[in-house]
């Protein structure tokens, strides 16, 4: 069985176009409504996304977000509160670990230790009682796939952290696994190794075409591993897309800040513009889902910000404000600028509603307001800045978000006090 | 041994049986096999509830400690040598094989 899936995946070209046809239609898995407790404490609240075929998810928080519970619960080591659990089409909420049919990939890997390669990725053959050729044939060509045929009757012990990685990996995949799942895969090894590891796995997935979850804190790795990134906050999902999405397309301030760096700007809601203090930006598309006067933050990130000592901003740039450059930091690759704003308080136009004047009534931000702006070498060398420069700030991209105070960050969520 | 090993297990498709068999009895091995020669080796050496229990029988309850405590008591201290000197070659063999078989559980 298991030669069959490594025939198929030699033509890799075919098999990744028919599984982008196969995508709109099939989930591989499906997580819905799905809440846990421990003790009284919520640990995931009415979780629900959908695995297509052949793709990779991953599942970002910060620790103690509640992201491995999800990854236990579809492993069937953890059982929910509420919701259901279904891999292709067949729903195993109340089925043990053992009859799923999951391939879970645990952070410390988990190998048998008196166990040699050989045995460690046959085990899960060997107690299905296949005929012994099927397990020989199927041990030789996982290992010919990991690439670790000599070391075969080696011993955890003796192989390296990306080794032993591949071994459980080769070990899940011995049994035609429904979906894969990755506990936090690049936990245990340094930052060099971490990275090529990461590109590895990629290469193997696709090779395999199995759907597959990944757990992770690193918003790096989650850009890289994922076709899609769900970002979990307190047991919720905050906002689930591709990297594209959720990177340039926040939907909510934890989602901006976790992935990358970001600034926030607190402003209210006009017509066509949002204005903080006495700036303003143009922003009609975005501001039709808030009514005017309604408090908004103003998200951007620092490479996305545009400095001209002239004035002239280009064209596919929106002029914020000017501002004074207080810090030039050189970081390799970009060079790193603190700026801050012109915003003095706005003054409330007679028998305005308060809520103008409660974003900018602080005495630090009436000074002006920091913000954080990178340039690419390019852009440094094209014009040279210095501290105590005045320069013109325009955005290339940025998003409105409402601002709700004591409330959930999702978009449209109910007033939450818990956190 | 961590839980995650058996949490594996389960995982790949073991029964709890298989799992017992496959997994977590060989991780145990080195701790039954240290447990059972240090049971053994303590037993050996058992004086007290031996000649409370059984008496002290030549060549049918007399167990090594005893045949020295009886040789000693009778003056014949070059047998109870004799034997104790047995006894302290056995405990030597004892922890030599514990020493090896611990070693190559830590290389495993």
């Amino acid at each position: 069985m298991a030669r069959m899936r490594l025939e198929e995946t030699s033509f890799g070209q075919q098999k990744s176009q028919s599984t982008i046809a196969a995508r709109d239609t099939t989930a591989a898995a499906s997580v819905r409504s799905v809440s846990k407790s421990f003790r009284g404490t919520i640990v995931l609240e009415d979780i629900n996304f959908d695995v297509v075929e052949g793709e990779s998810l991953v599942l970002l928080g910060a620790s103690g977000s509640g992201k491995t519970t999800i990854l236990r619960i579809i492993a069937g080591l953890e059982t929910p509160d509420t919701g259901r659990i279904i891999l292709h089409g067949k729903e195993v909420t109340d089925l043990p670990a053992r009859e799923r049919g999951v391939g879970v990939i645990f952070q410390s890997y988990a190998l048998f230790p008196q166990m040699n390669v050989e045995q460690n990725i046959s085990y899960g053959l060997r107690i299905r009682r296949r005929p012994r050729r099927e397990i020989k044939e199927a041990i030789d060509d996982l290992l010919a796939l990991v690439h670790l045929t000599e070391h075969r009757h080696k011993y955890p012990s003796q192989l390296s952290g990306g080794q032993q990685q591949r071994v459980a990996i080769a070990r899940t995949l011995a049994y035609k696994p429904e979906v894969l799942l990755f506990d936090e895969p690049f936990g245990a090894l340094d930052a060099q190794t971490r990275v090529r590891l990461r590109r590895e796995i990629r290469a193997l997935l696709k090779q395999v075409n199995v759907p597959s979850i990944f757990i992770t804190h690193d918003q790096e790795e989650a850009l890289e591993l994922g076709d899609r990134i769900a970002v979990i906050k307190d047991g919720r999902i905050e906002q689930i897309g591709t990297p594209d999405e959720v990177y340039n397309q926040p939907e909510t301030e934890y989602v901006a800040t976790f992935l990358g760096a970001a600034n926030l700007l607190v402003g209210v809601a006009g017509e066509k513009v949002v204005e903080i203090g006495t700036a303003s930006i143009p922003a009609a598309e975005q501001l039709q889902r808030f009514r005017p006067g309604q408090s908004v933050k103003l998200v951007f990130r620092p490479e996305d910000v545009h400095l001209s000592r002239t004035g002239a901003l280009p064209d596919n740039c929106r002029r914020l404000t000017n501002g004074v450059i207080e810090e030039i930091h050189f970081v390799g690759a970009y060079e790193r600028l603190t700026l801050r704003l012109d915003l003095a308080a706005r003054q409330p136009a007679e028998g305005e509603a308060p809520l103008h004047t409660v974003t900018m009534n602080t005495p630090e931000k009436r000074a002006g307001v920091p913000v954080i702006a990178t340039r690419a070498k390019s852009e440094v060398s094209a014009a040279r800045l210095q501290v105590g420069d005045r320069v013109a700030i325009g955005l290339t991209s940025f998003r409105v978000l409402p601002n709700f105070a004591l409330t959930s960050e999702r978009a449209g969520g109910m007033v939450d006090i818990r956190t | 041994m961590s839980s995650s090993l058996e949490e594996a297990s389960a995982t790949i498709g073991a029964t709890r049986w298989q799992t017992f068999w496959h997994v977590t009895l060989p991780s145990l091995r080195g701790a039954i096999v240290t447990g059972a020669l240090l049971t053994f080796a303590r037993a050996v050496g058992e004086f007290g509830s031996t000649i409370l229990v059984s008496g002290n029988l030549a060549a049918r309850t007399q167990t090594a400690p005893l045949y020295i405590f009886a040789k000693f008591n009778e003056g014949q201290i070059e047998a109870a040598n004799a034997i104790a000197i047995v006894l302290a070659l056995f405990s030597f063999l004892i922890f030599s094989a514990l020493f090896i078989a611990r070693e190559r559980l830590d290389a495993q």
